[in-house]
């Protein structure tokens, strides 16, 4: 259904799309490809600033603009998107489900007149209706079904065995889309992909209720939506953070100093610079130039 | 020192009572009525986030470690839109976030006002309850914001542990110039895992208490009526009833009649200490004259689903668990006995109601029917008059009585009464106006398709909708028959054609008699009676019947009030009276 909609958009002349780093590589390499070759794409970490930004484009061009998204960080577009229903901006939003009763968008139907829900395969009854959203200038959400690459888990075992062979009392660890179970006074808390948005704000309000140090291992992109909470002032040396960069560009890690954590980079982690990592009396943040 | 601000007083008064301590603040003029109360107040911990959105997460997370709810508060417009991100995560996850929106006037929103979106229930699907607190301008929107604020409180983990949103006007930022805000009514829900039954008992030692009893359809109801009735025989209680609570006993008042004669005076006489209500629905119109806060009794609400209903406006408790469960704890290891001289007072102004000698009319016609109806049946009464004439009279409480009294409208009784009769093998009646009867008309091509035959229809025909001649009358509004009571001139006898009714009818009181002796009788098929009356002639009927059963003496002084010397001895003569 989506490459339905994107040969629709192509045939209405539609050049703008915008989306967010995730949903390319949840969709099929096909149909990436295929927006990669039609449209003028943008992509964006963070979907609220991807809201933002199209409404920016629309008010620049006065064209039409696609935001395609994972349904279940719709909830993200809506501040952008009251903004955009105010300046009557034409976006389109393509927001992909993989079930059909997690579409629960009637919290949205105040800023969002035009919405649709494709429960079937053929395109041809719906093509008006799209044409219609498109050449109307307010804002609209189509929402399909796709299936979508599963996120892989990862394995943090030895940072776990790590983490236990130093440790006196029991300590939470909270750990993005990880596949072990908790063991001995390591109390691991499992952060499911749905729930990646706010990662480093949830884990900054838990540890500042606990009073005590508490782990959070993470991967490098989940860093660049929600940065603005390293300036809080509500850091201490109960703030540990293991970050999994990868093959990533960015170097936000000034920004991440500037409030006052140390920074320590590895390789590849082992115990001496866990145990350095762990036992500074400071925030600290240990950045693993490793893919996980 | 606290803000001036109403609506954000009550608010602060109720989070301290609800035990609600955690604050993320975002910055905003709008919420700095709340915000810098609280954070002046030794009670709340505050924490500071520019970003909404982070701010939300960062409560999440601080809720989950404490296991309590966590407030998160913002400006007005796109401000709160960041919380929502949060609020889904929380709704899946069960957790209690409290998002407190600030908000401007609701009138000009959309019309050029800045900084302005509707924020009304703006996390529709993911949210547990959500409430809209106006600026408080009267005593209502007080008692408003009051109730509305405990109903969302008790929402966070009623069923589900989740967030809430409680979205308050401030027009305007007020100043901080309150010492000590004063402390409002909170209610609690009390159920299984946190009830004291010994706490409860002794809170009703020694108060007069009113026992009243909504619609109650239940089949199972001897264990009711009986722990019911030993609560009565303990207590200083009295037990009031509409037809509807299916709860009757020759001590107990249907107080229903007094909704339409008290005064307030006489309402202020007449309450209690304590009032106990339970049932779906409440139809007495005694309701309008007892307010708990003005008459100063609690309220104790009992309710399977433990909802709150306010209806007195001092709820204070609601228990959640059925009403048989409530009065058998009520009565275990209670030796006192009612001294009734609570109960006294309710029956001395019973004993005064007289109803006196009545012209043919419909309130006659209702009150030779009640005096007939067959023991062990069923009876369903349409809106309005037949509801209201029914509960004037005693009615044998061996019949079921049934009426559309939750929302009050006159279509579909007809269809409802034939869903009744049909899963009863009783015999069953339908008291009901030609406008209601001719409203519902479809349900008659179904009175063949029930198996119950002992169908018995009547219809008491005034050829209009007789409540506008109550309210307006003839000679206020010459026209009343044309759109307002909706004349007509149909003949109802022509519909019985259609499923092969028996068609009787009356239209004075010997042709009643006759054929009301008929009607109750045994029958091969459903019977129609239709009673014709006068619209006018009936309404003037139930005046007088109020007029004359309004107290004497307040009766007397409005009088002199408003009448000359010389038409007072005149209506003295005509009344017979000293």
């Amino acid at each position: 259904m989506l490459r339905k909609i994107l040969n629709l958009l192509v045939e209405k002349q539609i050049k703008d799309v915008v989306c967010t780093e995730d949903i390319l590589k949840s969709i099929d390499g096909q149909d990436k490809e295929y927006i990669e070759a039609n449209f003028n794409m943008q992509i964006f970490n963070d979907l609220r600033s991807a809201t933002f930004f199209s409404n920016g484009e629309v008010n620049s061009s006065n064209k039409p603009v696609i935001l395609i998204i994972k349904g279940e960080f719709l909830p993200n577009i809506y501040t952008g998107i009251t903004e955009a229903w105010f300046q009557r901006s034409n976006i389109n939003i393509i927001s992909i489900f993989e079930k059909y009763d997690e579409i629960k968008v009637e919290y949205l139907e105040r800023c969002i007149p035009d919405i649709l829900t494709i429960y079937d395969d053929g395109i041809e009854e719906y093509k008006n209706t799209i044409y219609k959203f498109i050449d109307n200038n307010m804002p609209a959400l189509i929402n399909i079904k796709y299936t979508l690459k599963l996120e892989e888990k990862s394995d943090y075992t030895s940072i776990i065995n790590m983490l236990d062979s130093i440790v006196k009392n029991t300590v939470d660890v909270f750990i993005y889309n990880f596949k072990n179970e908790s063991k001995n006074n390591i109390s691991i808390k499992n952060i499911e992909p749905k729930y990646k948005y706010g990662i480093l704000s949830k884990y900054m309000g838990y540890i500042t209720a606990k009073e005590k140090k508490s782990l959070l291992i993470m991967p490098y992109e989940l860093l660049k939506i929600d940065l603005n909470i390293f300036n809080n002032r509500y850091i201490n040396e109960n703030v540990k953070i293991i970050i999994y960069k990868g093959k990533e560009q960015n170097n936000i890690e000034e920004w991440i100093k500037d409030n006052k954590i140390e920074i320590l980079k590895t390789e590849k982690i082992d115990e001496k610079i866990f145990k350095k990592f762990w036992d500074l009396n400071k925030a600290s943040v240990l950045i693993v130039e490793e893919e996980k | 020192m606290y803000t001036n601000v109403r609506n954000v007083q009550i608010l602060i008064s109720l989070l301290k009572q609800f035990n609600i301590k955690y604050f993320v603040n975002s910055p905003g003029t709008r919420n700095t009525p709340l915000v810098h109360s609280i954070e002046e107040d030794p009670f709340f911990k505050c924490y500071s986030i520019v970003d909404e959105r982070s701010a939300a997460y960062f409560a999440l997370g601080l809720s989950e470690a404490l296991d309590e709810p966590v407030c998160v508060t913002c400006t007005a417009a796109t401000a709160t839109c960041n919380y929502m991100p949060a609020i889904k995560e929380a709704y899946e996850r069960n957790i209690q976030l409290v998002a407190l929106t600030s908000d401007r006037e609701s009138y000009p929103m959309f019309h050029m006002q800045d900084q302005s979106i509707n924020q009304v229930n703006m996390y529709k699907g993911y949210i547990n309850y959500s409430v809209d607190i106006p600026a408080i301008l009267n005593q209502e929107d007080e008692w408003f914001a009051n109730r509305s604020i405990n109903e969302a409180f008790l929402e966070l983990n009623h069923n589900r542990k989740g967030p809430i949103q409680i979205n308050y006007h401030v027009p305007s930022w007020g100043a901080f110039c309150v010492k000590d805000i004063p402390k409002e009514r909170k209610i609690t829900r009390y159920n299984k895992n946190n009830i004291n039954w010994k706490e409860v008992k002794e809170n009703l030692k020694n108060k007069k208490i009113l026992v009243f009893c909504g619609m109650n359809y239940n089949n199972n109801n001897q264990e009711l009526q009986n722990n019911v009735k030993e609560f009565y025989e303990k207590y200083s209680a009295t037990v009031v009833f509409d037809n509807y609570a299916n709860l009757k006993d020759d001590n107990y008042i249907n107080a229903s009649v007094f909704g339409d004669i008290l005064t307030e005076k006489e309402a202020q006489k007449l309450a209690p200490e304590i009032m106990i209500t339970f049932g779906k629905v409440f139809y007495s119109p005694l309701k309008g004259h007892l307010n708990g806060k003005k008459q100063n009794f609690e309220h104790w609400h009992i309710d399977e689903n433990g909802i709150v209903i306010d209806g007195f406006k001092n709820l204070t408790k609601i228990f959640e668990c059925e009403p048989k469960i409530f009065f058998e704890e009520m009565i275990k290891e209670v030796n006192t006995k009612n001294n009734h001289e609570y109960e006294q007072i309710w029956k001395k102004r019973i004993s005064e109601i007289k109803i006196g000698n009545l012209s043919f009319s419909n309130f006659s016609v209702i009150r030779d029917f009640c005096k007939v109806i067959p023991k062990n049946s069923i009876l369903h009464s349409s809106v309005l008059n037949s509801i209201r004439i029914t509960n004037y009279f005693k009615i044998d409480e061996s019949i079921k009585c049934y009426a559309n009294v939750g929302a009050d409208g006159i279509d579909g009784a007809f269809s409802t009464f034939l869903g009744q009769a049909n899963k009863t093998d009783k015999m069953a009646f339908l008291l009901i106006g030609d406008l209601s009867y001719l409203y519902d008309l479809n349900a008659c091509l179904n009175v063949n398709k029930i198996k119950n035959r002992n169908i018995r229809i009547l219809i008491i025909n005034n050829y209009a909708g007789a409540e506008f001649h109550k309210n307006f009358g003839l000679s206020m509004i010459p026209t009343l028959n044309l759109h307002i009571a909706a004349g007509h001139n149909t003949k109802i006898e022509e519909t019985t054609g259609m499923e092969n009714v028996e068609y009787l009818s009356a239209k004075n009181q010997e042709e009643l008699n006759i054929n009301l002796k008929k009607f109750i009788g045994k029958s091969e098929k459903p019977i129609l009676l239709e009673v014709f009356t006068n619209a006018d002639t009936d309404a003037q009927i139930l005046k007088d019947f109020w007029i004359t059963n309004i107290n004497e003496k307040i009766y007397k002084k409005i009088i002199r009030k408003l009448l000359p010397k010389k038409y007072i001895a005149k209506l003295k003569k005509l009344l017979k009276r000293g």
